[in-house]
């Protein structure tokens, strides 16, 4: 319609400017950073005079003296300037903020206008991106799209965000949406990709956009447009950024005196021969106080994470070319430390992109893409069992070495002599635990990815791709002679395995578009995919390694070695898909899709599936009404529907698969076979069904623009390997057991607060609301108890309450002396009848809780659900303000109502032998007099008046309670960037074309009220259980200098 | 580009004829494995589906570590060391039990997944094309599969009533759709099928000595005659919430059952004990099959130094054991006293089985002299010393989990023939006292020796190692307590034999060994000089004499040359006391002959019953069953409140005070099942 339209226009001016004289104007074309901006448009104003800006922004016109240029160029306000005599006149466009005409892509190789657009999509534009540099693609949506949750799992570095639209519908399966990058579906995370190089982002979150994507698109689906490639002279590029990074806060732990006062309480309740090895290690109680309380102890944590991480960014890059042939080239190089001894990522990234038109009805375009990840360090999270992470063994080490040495001699023992099981050491100074778990990380990413396009008639289009890609990720451990792993297991060990995946896809699509009496414009594309994934990959480990080894390097040293294992799997993809839009005299807007996927992984009854949807839009301003309401310069109401599928299952579920295991006859490894699961040949997709309303209003000629959805999503056949009775011979099954809603409000408010010539500043609003219940789950059952960080069933499922709900125990205080009765003789707490029981045997100290039944005792009928770690809105706020050269932007996001699961706490809230304890465990219930005795009863009650810290000495009950449980709400500082463009006349000097130089602070401060590191956490990676904090990487703040340069 | 096959061609030209062949097109083959619709094809699938039901014992959560080490532990005989916060595992043993136990959860999936592989296997072995039209050896192969099958299943059913009471029960294999949350099963129509299966079995399982670890026909009979005992013994009955123990009122039925069965293993004639009852473990630490005392084990090989798929017998229950000549391991088994005490001198299952010393870096066994040393006593059958010491076996052995040992065979005669008869018969003294007299060495050749402090010495600072050599036996220890206020040598005031220092009589002596103790001061010791400041515990040499530094001082320029005592200060500055070596000799104790190790005749049913309550702990002492005899006979409250009354007072017995009678019998059914199958009725107390 609007090319349309400019052609009306063009020969209208072409008539009108017809014989006038003319004067040569030149300039320059640069945006709003200064930019050169090539391929503007300038129009001498009421003619058919054009001129187009050249690489370097540059153009030359001849006008007639008195007129008026008009510079365009889409994604910009249009700009008008008098010529006024002048021979040189310089534009520098404004960012469009109208964005009613920005490009959208839509999916296999479509692309609507924003004003155009039928269901809910926003978009974050490249140039965003790369002025905030991030590690990942990913990270960059954090709070700028209204309904994306961006949560780091912590911050391990290379490790991967997880982004979930609208809350995220399975329960079980990936909640990760579909990435289309360049048209080509991607599973793997967007790690491959360089920030720095991307167009744009386009994240589909209603089901009428995503239902184009089928089976794969009910987690939503986010399309990524690396760089595009311009036409003209050679321009060479150079971005580059050092940081420095640090960790945000430290966990408070007891003091050394107070350290070993715990110790000193734990002996006296235990053993003789406990009692023992105190005193021999720590002096008597008497002298405690004087030996101790001016000795600080070893802090792990500053040992650590206490190093300050360097990052530094390079990019260069060349792209230029003809009419014909265009082409761009890069390669980047990305090293981040962590702030963990020995860990980090290092990422280099190679690209090449070519585009040839062969004629002017066929195009071709190829990409390649290389990247080459290397992630080393042992991460937190790894550890002897699920309860002793490595970062509990950072928190627990004892911090005081005693009457025996100085405490820095614990960081040089390999074991420590007072480890409480010297057969078998489950601790280790963290430092030689870090040191020597080497690991190894290397994941090589090959993107080939070819597209053409053939117009064979003016209305008749052919899309085609095809795409190859190949995952390389090999992964090397060692665990040297150092490690009490090693030392447990009689000697250094190592592990090399490697997972290669290829992946083979095409996608044809027909397209025809028209438009009929001026009035109906319509489009029809038809098209089919094939996907073809093929994995593979070995393992091979070996023991046993004599003292001087080279390590993961060769294997061979080894003196006794594991059978390797390898595997090879595969599945297929067919599809076939439609879509329609229609849109009649530009104000009534129809789309209509239909997919139907066919999938390998389901049983043979259900392998098709059909994902149709439809929306309907109104522009209202379009109407004749409106004309005269100017404020209002956008009205535009949204209604779609539309289903979508999830099948991100592991291969051949559906079948029965028999495993090899191992029955050893006689000394020799003999194979035997056992089912690995129970099939289930029924099983299927899981289906979203989702309903949106949407609404776009601007006002004041788009000053204020506002953007608001209402969805309501319901999702059904959910996945789940739930638990069931073992006497199936089984203790889990894949089924299709419930279904869920979600619904919620989304609103983006962009507002131009202020606009002139020099001065610029916009603001950007979000706000997601979301609300998640249970539906029903698998027949007759109305709750379903599941596990996080360990076996202890802390969160439920429960018909008609919200997915994430934490299930545990309320404290009702602690058990005090007067609920027992007490026998001198023996020294035992008799409980009185009526008080109420435990399972296990309680004393005085010991938790109570409460008795939600009335039963008179505890047990799991009394848990109740405690919070969820969902949160109830989330939203970020970004402020971009330039001056000239000058830019800054701030950026808030912000999480309000969830909780967090402080499992580092729960799991350490014991008076443990040994292990060192958070300081609050200080104030706790104690059962130590003055003079270091057992308390009587009547001290029992007198020194522990108010106490509310219960002291658990005799039990290993770590049985979730409310006050484990945290407000997980924050405000943070999600980073503020202060950038100067350097002005064009010192940099033509120099004979350059464009430089920023900019600084960048990351996570400067959080406000939250969580006493763990950041409450923006959740490690178990499944909607089931989010908000749970157990070993997480400590996050930290970052502060970058950068300079973006090019020639 | 194994990626670019027929099917991918296939589907593009499925693209232009738009969906002809679209089925074809979705069609994969799982590469790393089988699939069910193309297994049991034949006999060596049917071997291998076999062999991964056998897998199910041999797993951590079964007999690798969780039923035999761990949950049958805490009883008159041993416990775990530790608190019961010390780990979790720990909880259950120390009767702190709850149903959240992820260990109980394992074991109960374990044994229901051994249930479900013997499903299968029963089910498809009879659909197979050579099981009905094959050869008749074709047919004997599989008979005899389908057999092994159908004992274990019921194999997995006795563990699962014996551990947790009344079971889901279920006899086909699973099918998708099928309803799983069927209610708990009466134990004894679960005992009728085991009872059948194992009849069954035994039918068709071969008769001759096997040579592997597959069960045999006698092996069958054999744990079919424990099943019997079980379902004809004590168990905790569910009345309405509240537990009471219970026997069948028909129990000697059952008792009959045992009977024939015991009669057949017996009447045989392939089984007998070996001699040398140190023997028996000494093969299975070092992986000997032992076919003719040996009816059933679990196979035990890991091939790298890990946990998974080896054994933690001879990790776990061993010695306290540092770092050197053997590897250390997980010692978490202890001996409770009374337990030791229980046992005859002359019995050498006594200083065999259990360990009174801890072994150190040189490989030298160190008593334990210190005040409650007895409470680090541990187990030693299957001590790191008689292990081969590969390096696979540092983290978890290879060592097979026996589970019927001939020896108990013959306790059981005892136990059947003294209920059937309402008193002992002589069959029932004959097989008691075969297991007594291998027991007291009677048929081996050499002795035990007695070890003899016959000087004390004088001077030491520390008890000597005693270093016992020749003689022709192996196993004896000595040991001392100093007095400290001369430094001398004097008899161990924990040991009970009635030969002071004699830590372990040892056995197979021909001769009294040499026996020689190091001397008190080292081998460089100065010559003592005048006007030197001395500490205590200084050693000097004057002439040929040595001393020792008593009380700290300046020598004055008198040399000590006492030979007894102490000097005084007055003349010699620093006081020293006149070091000499101690001398130890070896004698031979009298061999026991037959009538020592026989039990007394004419005793009536329930003292001889008492006996074999008595003589199962001493011959069978921790291999695993120790726990479930005393349920069956309900006296295991008693035996704790018994162990209790006679153990040292502040010995750490914990069982005392967690024991709740009526509920510890069973374990709980775990919540993660009763989470997800509602009808199954939970235990009592629980």
């Amino acid at each position: 319609m609007k090319q349309i339209s400019l052609f009306f226009l063009f020969v209208f001016c072409v008539l009108q400017s017809y014989g006038q004289d003319a004067t040569l104007v030149k300039g320059m074309v640069r945006d709003q950073t200064n930019q050169p901006v090539p391929g503007a448009t300038i129009t001498e104003k009421g003619t058919t005079n054009v001129a187009i800006s050249g690489t370097d922004g540059t153009y030359q016109i001849k006008v007639k003296a008195g007129a008026t240029l008009v510079f365009s160029y889409l994604g910009f306000k249009t700009q008008e300037q008098r010529v006024n005599g002048r021979t040189t006149v310089d534009a520098r466009l404004q960012d469009d903020q109208n964005n009613l005409n920005e490009v959208v892509v839509v999916g296999y190789g479509q692309t609507s206008t924003r004003g155009d657009l039928t269901g809910a999509i926003s978009s974050v534009k490249g140039t965003e991106i790369a002025k905030v540099p991030v590690q990942n693609v990913a990270q960059a949506l954090q709070g700028r799209v209204a309904g994306a949750q961006v949560t780091m799992a912590d911050g391990t570095p290379g490790s991967e965000p997880k982004i979930t639209l609208r809350g995220g519908m399975s329960i079980s399966q990936s909640n990760e949406p579909l990435y289309v990058v360049d048209g080509v579906p991607q599973t793997d995370g967007l790690a491959f990709l360089d920030p720095m190089d991307i167009e744009s982002v386009d994240v589909m979150k209603d089901a009428s956009s995503t239902s184009i994507y089928g089976a794969r698109g009910a987690n939503g689906v986010i399309l990524i447009t690396t760089k595009k490639i311009k036409s003209g002279k050679v321009r060479v590029s150079y971005d580059n950024y050092i940081g420095a990074k640090k960790i945000t806060s430290e966990l408070p732990m007891l003091s050394g005196y107070d350290y070993v006062l715990s110790q000193y309480e734990y002996a006296a309740n235990s053993s003789a021969a406990i009692q023992q090895k105190f005193l021999s290690a720590y002096g008597t109680f008497a002298d405690l106080k004087k030996n101790y309380e001016n000795r600080p102890g070893n802090n792990y944590q500053g040992v650590l994470f206490g190093n300050t991480a360097m990052s530094q960014y390079h990019k260069f890059s060349v792209n230029g070319g003809g009419a014909e042939t265009q082409f761009n080239v890069f390669y980047s190089h990305n090293q981040d430390e962590g702030i963990m001894l020995s860990s980090g990522s290092v990422k280099d990234i190679a690209k090449l992109t070519v585009n040839h038109n062969v004629s002017k009805k066929f195009s071709v375009n190829a990409i390649v893409n290389y990247a080459n990840q290397q992630i080393t360090g042992i991460g937190t999270t790894e550890g002897g069992n699920a309860r002793l992470s490595f970062l509990q063994n950072i928190l627990q080490y004892r911090p005081i070495m005693g009457l025996n040495g100085s405490d820095q001699d614990l960081l040089s023992q390999d074991v420590d002599p007072l480890d409480p099981n010297p057969n078998s050491p489950t601790f280790q100074n963290p430092q030689t635990a870090a040191e020597s778990n080497q690991r190894d990380n290397r994941i090589k990413t090959l993107n080939i990815n070819t597209s053409l396009q053939y117009n064979f008639l003016k209305n008749l289009t052919y899309r085609g791709l095809v795409s190859y890609s190949d995952i390389n990720n090999k992964t090397k451990a060692f665990t040297d002679a150092r490690s009490i792993v090693a030392v447990r297991s009689g000697g250094a060990f190592g592990n090399v395995a490697q997972n290669a995946s290829t992946r083979f896809n095409y996608n044809n699509t027909i397209t025809y578009a028209n438009t009929f009496n001026k009035k109906h414009k319509f489009d029809v594309s038809v098209g089919q995919e094939y996907i073809y994934n093929y994995n593979e990959g070995f393992s091979v480990s070996a023991s046993a390694f004599p003292a001087e080894n080279v390590g993961w390097d060769n294997l061979g040293f080894g003196t006794i070695s594991t059978i390797p294992n390898s595997f090879a799997r595969d599945e297929k993809m067919l599809s076939f898909f439609g879509r329609t839009n229609y849109s009649y005299k530009g104000k009534y807007l129809l789309t209509a899709s239909l997919r139907v996927d066919g999938s390998s992984k389901f049983g043979e009854d259900n392998r098709w599936g059909v994902f149709p949807s439809g929306a309907l839009a109104w522009k209202v301003i379009q109407e004749d009404f409106m004309k005269s309401v100017k404020a209002i310069s956008d009205l535009k109401l949204r209604f779609s529907y539309g289903t979508s599928g999830n099948n991100r299952i592991s291969d051949y579920l559906a079948f029965g698969t028999f495993g090899n295991i191992s029955y050893p006859l006689n000394n020799q490894p003999t194979t035997g076979v056992v089912l690995n699961t129970l099939p289930n040949p029924g099983l299927k997709w899981e289906a979203l069904q989702s309903a949106n309303i949407g609404l776009d209003l601007g006002l004041f000629k788009q000053r204020i623009m506002l953007t608001t959805e209402v969805y309501s999503n319901r999702s059904k056949d959910l996945l789940f390997s739930s638990r069931i009775p073992a006497s199936s011979g089984f203790a889990t099954q894949l089924r299709n057991i419930g279904t869920t809603s979600s619904k919620g409000v989304e609103v983006t408010l962009n507002t131009v607060n202020l606009r002139n010539a020099n001065f610029n500043w916009n603001t950007t609003l979000n706000f997601a609301f979301n609300k998640t219940k249970v539906l029903s789950l698998s027949e007759n059952e109305t709750s379903m108890v599941v596990n996080s960080y360990t076996t202890t069933n802390d969160y439920i499922l429960e018909v008609g309450k919200p997915v994430g709900n934490m299930y545990g125990y309320i404290q009702d205080g602690l058990y005090q002396v007067s609920d027992f009765d007490y026998n001198s003789t023996n020294n035992t707490y008799t409980l009185k009848s009526g008080v109420v029981t435990d399972a296990t045997t309680v004393r005085p100290g010991y938790i109570k809780f409460k008795d939600l039944n009335n039963d008179g005792k505890i047990d799991e009928k009394d848990r109740t659900v405690l919070g969820n770690g969902n949160p109830k809105f989330t939203g970020g706020l970004n402020n971009t303000i330039s001056y000239k050269g000058i830019d800054l932007s701030i950026f808030l996001n912000w999480s309000v109502g969830g909780k967090v699961y402080n499992a580092n706490k729960l799991n350490m809230q014991l008076l443990d032998e040994y292990s060192n304890d958070f300081a609050y465990m200080a104030n706790r219930w104690t059962t130590i007099n003055a003079n270091g005795q057992l308390a009587s009863p009547a001290e029992l009650e007198e020194l522990n008046r108010g106490k509310t810290i219960p002291n658990t000495i005799g039990t290993q009950d770590r049985r979730l309670y409310d006050k484990m449980i945290e407000d997980g709400s924050f405000l943070r500082i999600n980073n503020v960037s202060l950038g100067y463009t350097l002005p064009q006349k010192w940099l033509s000097k120099a004979k350059i074309g464009n430089a920023r130089i900019y600084v960048t602070a990351y996570n400067l401060h959080v406000f939250s009220k969580y006493s763990g590191y950041d409450p923006e956490v959740s490690v178990m990676r499944s909607a089931l259980t989010p908000g749970v904090d157990f070993s997480a990487y400590p996050r930290a703040k970052s502060f970058v200098a950068g300079i973006n340069l090019s020639l | 580009m194994k990626f670019i096959n027929n099917k991918v061609l296939l589907s593009a030209i499925c693209l232009s004829l738009f969906a002809t062949s679209c089925k074809k097109a979705l069609e994969v083959q799982p590469y790393s494995s089988f699939t069910s619709a193309n297994f049991f094809e034949n006999e060596n699938q049917a071997y291998m589906a076999t062999l991964g039901v056998y897998q199910s014992l041999g797993q951590q959560a079964t007999y690798g570590w969780y039923i035999n080490l761990v949950y049958d532990n805490d009883t008159d005989i041993s416990q775990i060391d530790g608190n019961v916060d010390a780990n979790q595992w720990r909880a259950i043993p120390h009767y702190a039990i709850t149903k959240e136990s992820a260990f109980l959860d394992q074991t109960w999936i374990a044994l229901n997944q051994g249930v479900g592989r013997a499903n299968v296997v029963i089910a498809q072995i009879p659909q197979m094309e050579s099981y009905n039209n094959g050869t008749a050896a074709q047919k004997a192969v599989l008979n005899r599969l389908l057999g092994e099958a159908k004992f274990l299943r019921a194999y997995f059913y006795f563990d699962l009533v014996r551990l947790f009471g009344d079971v889901p029960f279920k006899l086909t294999p699973s099918q998708a759709g099928e309803k799983f949350d069927v209610p708990s099963t009466d134990r004894y129509v679960i005992y009728d099928q085991i009872i059948k299966d194992m009849k069954e079995a035994a039918e068709v399982l071969p008769a001759t000595l096997p040579t592997d670890e597959r069960i045999n026909k006698w092996g069958a009979k054999a744990v079919l005659a424990r099943v019997a005992l079980y379902a004809g013994g004590y168990s905790l009955r569910n009345k309405g919430g509240v537990g009471v123990m219970e026997r069948p009122t028909n129990y000697k039925t059952y008792y009959t059952l045992a009977k024939q069965q015991i009669d057949d293993v017996i009447g045989s004639n392939l089984y007998a004990l070996n001699a040398d009852y140190t023997k028996v473990f000494k093969n299975q630490s070092q992986h000997i099959l032992e076919p003719k005392e040996s009816l059933f084990e679990v196979a035990f090989f890991n091939q790298a130094s890990s946990s998974v798929g080896g054994n933690a017998v001879g990790q776990f229950n061993i010695p306290t054991t540092a770092n050197g000549v053997y590897r250390q391991g997980n010692a978490r088994v202890l001996v409770l006293k009374p337990f030791f005490d229980s046992f005859d001198t002359k019995d050498i299952r006594r200083d065999f089985s259990v360990a009174a010393y801890q072994i150190n870096a040189a490989g030298l066994k160190v008593p334990y002299l210190a005040s409650r040393g007895e409470e680090n006593w541990r187990v030693g059958k299957w001590s790191r010393e008689y292990q081969t010491g590969a390096l696979q076996e540092q983290q978890s052995t290879n060592i097979n989990t026996v589970l019927m040992r001939y020896s108990d065979v013959l306790l059981m005669r005892a136990e059947v023939e003294n209920e059937l008869n309402e008193g002992p018969n002589a069959l029932a003294y004959e097989a008691i006292n075969e297991v007594r007299r291998r027991g007291y060495g009677i048929n081996t050749t050499g002795n035990s020796i007695a070890i003899e402090l016959t000087s004390a010495g004088s001077g030491y600072s520390a008890v000597p190692t005693f270093t016992i050599t020749g003689g022709g036996g192996t196993g004896a220890i000595g040991g001392a307590n100093l007095i400290s206020s001369t430094g001398a040598l004097g008899p161990m005031t924990i040991v009970p034999t009635g030969y002071p220092n004699t830590i372990n009589a040892g056995y197979g002596y021909t001769s009294a060994p040499t026996v020689t103790v190091t001397n008190p001061w080292p081998d460089n010791t100065a010559n003592w000089a005048a006007a030197r400041a001395y500490t205590v515990g200084t050693y000097v040499k004057q002439g040929n004499n040595y001393y020792r530094v008593a009380t700290a001082g300046t020598s004055t320029n008198t040399p000590p040359t006492h030979t007894t005592g102490n000097s005084t200060a007055a003349s010699t500055g620093a006081v020293f006391t006149y070091a000499s070596t101690a001398v130890v000799k070896a004698n031979l104790i009298t061999k026991p002959t037959t009538s020592d190790a026989d039990l007394t005749t004419g005793l009536d049913k329930q003292t001889f019953f008492d006996a074999i309550v008595k003589e199962r702990a001493l011959e069978l002492s921790f291999e695993g069953g120790r726990r479930g005899d005393l349920v069956r006979w309900n006296i295991l409250g008693a035996k704790i409140a018994y162990t209790k009354s006679i153990i040292r007072a502040n010995y750490t017995y914990v069982s005392a005070t967690n024991f709740r009678p009526n509920q510890h019998e069973l374990y709980p059914i775990p919540l993660s099942e009763t989470d997800v199958n509602k009808s199954i009725t939970q235990n009592p107390g629980y």
